[in-house]
């Protein structure tokens, strides 16, 4: 069973913390879980995602992306997956709060504990277009099938 | 026994030859066995005072083996004598030969003494021990000891100090600089030394360097010099191999003629015998330190650089900028055996003819022994506020022969760098700088890898030295794990300021860098702990302030290393 965390719940803040001890600011925009496989789509700014992007937190290596780029000249938006084998540490289907409960040093918070299946900037429409929708440009990753066949 | 005045005339060369220091050491050693052993009551010496006898003979005979060891030259297996000194040395080998005649007599006197019998004394007399040896010879002994192999390996304790453990660093810069508005000159002096593995690296570089500032902000700068680096097992091994250097570059020179190469290198000697002198002596150390060690190496040579330096934000923050080209010599093992067949072997002139073992001919110089390399170095520098880092490339091309007359080159150094720095107070040193520093530098040098990369791939001419591979990115990740090492393990790292001893007002730094060499594919990550002092005056010229002298002092100690050829990381 898919669910969706509430608006009004979202978006919030969320530290990460990287193991050396720096933390990673993130805005949670949306999660979902569906057992083992708990996901959340967090926005970090431009900043933030230099550093992710060169020193490939949330597992984001270099040689598991697929083609494609961002260009980090605004804000950049990131899918992730927890670690299954992490999953059962969360109780019922409020990630948010689950995670935003736990002590930063909690593995659950660690970037390593993430792997980013998905990443994505906006892409500047024509005036024309604006209010038709969306399109974001950016790279998958491979995790997502192998974290399926784990 | 030799009376002084006998042993005076029997060494004497003349009235226009000063007495060496083992003569004198030898005239004060003769008076005091006079004196403590008259002929007239040896027998009345106890079996004590007979073997006591006995050791200060043996003091008297050293010395004089020490002056005419000094004196002579193995050649091919012949053993050559200073020509100079003739009569001195027979007086020495009398000597020598009334000692031992003594010694025999005062061992035939212990004996006697302990048994009422000379039957039977020992009269082996090839290896007497000296028990406590007197002031005037332990003197004379560490004089000659030194200048047996080269009065600069007593320097070599200098090195060994100021980089006493594996990984440590030390350096001294100095500058002078003459404002002459709106330009300066400056004299540069920077000695360093640092100790990785097992072997030690210390150079020395000279320099001048000129400029003038454009506006209130920046400097722009031209400067000149030269340099002498060594890298061997030992400090001693470093300076004899700087010293080495100094004496090829000389024997390889027309001018500089062996009136002054004979003595600095001969012992103080002069003509043919001091020309093969040092000759024997710079064969001696291709044999001891190239013979035994395959990674001793000395380099010489000249640079010259184009640097500015622009004040982003006053005292807060700055930028350096610097391109640096040399040109020198390399020697080492491999460069000799090229050169002339074999470590330890006759020099040859530069016709490429051996030259004789007899003594030098004036005017011809020697052939190099040494592979000419050029050099290129950039690097880009900032400093703001706490925290200072850059990055650096180096490239660099060998010798590989003549072409038509002209020198070809293979390009075989290719490595970038870079670091991050932050200086703290002391007492503020803990695991949250290094949280801070990581991530930073990380993120630093997998920017200048990508960089690089991407130039790479962009430029198909750049990869065919097969220096760029595809493993590179793989590099990048296995940096990238450094953030992931949990910051509990760092904090045995972070700096006690009450264990390391430092002075108040010491300036502390926390540095973290790296480096990829494209030639070996090697990565290293270091992580260091110093600290320096500097001293500085600065006088007001043309409405600058400008800093006249600055020296700065600076060591540091390395924490951890890692390295990684490809097969996972390897901590030191």
């Amino acid at each position: 069973m898919e669910a969706d965390v509430t608006a009004s719940t979202l978006p919030a803040t969320l530290d990460f913390q990287v193991p050396v001890g720096s933390t990673v600011a993130t805005r949670v925009l949306q999660t979902r879980r569906d057992g083992d496989d708990v996901v959340v789509v967090v926005e970090v700014s431009q900043e933030e995602w230099e550093l992710i992007d060169l020193v490939m937190y949330f597992n984001l290596l270099w040689d598991r992306r697929n083609p494609g780029t961002v260009s980090g000249t605004g804000a950049v938006q990131i899918v992730m997956q927890l670690d299954p084998s992490l999953a059962d540490r969360i109780e019922g289907d409020d990630v948010i709060t689950a995670l935003s409960a736990l002590p930063l040093d909690d593995q659950l918070r660690s970037t390593t504990s993430w792997y980013g299946l998905e990443v994505t900037e906006a892409v500047e429409l024509p005036p024309e277009l604006a209010d038709k929708g969306e399109v974001r440009q950016g790279f998958t990753t491979t995790w997502a099938d192998e974290l399926a066949t784990r | 026994m030799m009376s002084t005045v006998a042993f005076d005339e029997a060494t004497s060369e003349g009235w226009f030859t000063a007495s060496s220091k083992a003569q004198k050491t030898i005239r004060t050693l003769l008076d005091s066995y006079h004196i403590s052993y008259p002929w007239e009551s040896q027998l009345k010496m106890a079996a004590a005072e007979a073997a006591s006898a006995v050791e200060r003979l043996e003091e008297i005979r050293r010395t004089a083996r020490l002056w005419i060891t000094d004196h002579e030259v193995l050649v091919s297996g012949t053993t050559k004598a200073d020509p100079k000194r003739v009569k001195r040395r027979a007086g020495m080998d009398l000597l020598v030969g009334a000692c031992e005649g003594e010694m025999r007599v005062m061992r035939d006197l212990e004996h006697f003494k302990s048994t009422g019998g000379v039957k039977g004394a020992d009269q082996d007399i090839s290896a007497v021990t000296v028990s406590q040896e007197s002031d005037a010879f332990t003197k004379i002994k560490q004089k000659y000891t030194g200048d047996a192999v080269s009065g600069f390996r007593k320097l070599g304790f200098l090195i060994d100090g100021a980089v006493p453990m594996d990984g440590d660093k030390s350096s001294i810069t100095m500058e002078i600089t003459v404002p002459i508005p709106p330009g300066f000159i400056s004299l540069e002096f920077e000695a360093e030394a640092q100790r990785d593995g097992e072997r030690v690296k210390a150079g020395i570089t000279v320099g001048v360097s000129g400029g003038a500032s454009v506006g209130s902000i920046a400097k722009l700068g031209v400067g000149i010099g030269c340099y002498l680096s060594a890298k061997a097992k030992t400090g001693a091994d470093v300076t004899e191999l700087m010293s080495y250097a100094l004496y090829r570059r000389c024997q390889e020179s027309v001018l500089v003629p062996r009136e002054i190469t004979s003595p600095l290198w001969g012992g103080g000697r002069s003509g043919d015998f001091g020309w093969v002198k040092a000759e024997e002596w710079s064969k001696g150390v291709e044999t001891r330190i190239f013979g035994a060690d395959d990674g001793a190496e000395v380099s010489s040579g000249v640079y010259g650089k184009l640097t500015a330096e622009v004040e982003v934000s006053k005292d807060l923050a700055s930028l350096g900028f610097e391109v640096k080209g040399t040109k020198g010599t390399k020697i080492d093992k491999q460069s000799i055996e090229k050169a002339k067949g074999r470590i330890g072997a006759t020099n040859n002139i530069s016709s490429g003819v051996a030259m004789s073992d007899g003594g030098g001919v004036r005017g011809i110089t020697q052939a190099s022994l040494g592979v000419k390399n050029l050099g290129l170095e950039t690097s880009a520098k900032f400093e703001f506020g706490i925290l200072s880092g850059g990055i650096t490339a180096e490239f660099g091309w060998s010798q590989t022969g003549l072409v038509a007359g002209k020198p070809t080159y293979e390009f075989d150094t290719f490595e970038i760098g870079a670091a991050l720095a932050g200086r703290m107070p002391m007492n503020k040193m803990a695991g949250d700088a290094i949280a801070a520093l990581i991530p930073n530098l990380v993120g630093t040098i997998n920017k200048v890898i990508r960089g690089s990369t991407q130039a790479a791939q962009a430029e198909t001419a750049a990869r065919s030295g097969g220096a760029i591979t595809a493993e590179v990115g793989s590099y990048a990740a296995a940096i990238a794990e450094l953030a992931s090492v949990p910051k509990q393990t760092w904090q045995p790292f972070a700096a006690d300021p009450a264990s390391a001893g430092l002075d108040v007002g010491s300036t502390v730094s926390l540095e973290l860098s790296g480096s990829f060499d494209f030639m070996k594919n090697e990565l290293a990550v270091e992580l260091r702990l110093g600290k320096s002092s500097a001293l500085s005056n600065a006088v007001k010229a043309g409405g600058d302030v400008v800093q006249v002298f600055k020296v700065d002092i600076s060591q540091s100690s390395r924490l951890l290393k890692l390295s990684n050829t490809g097969g996972g990381w390897k901590l030191t």
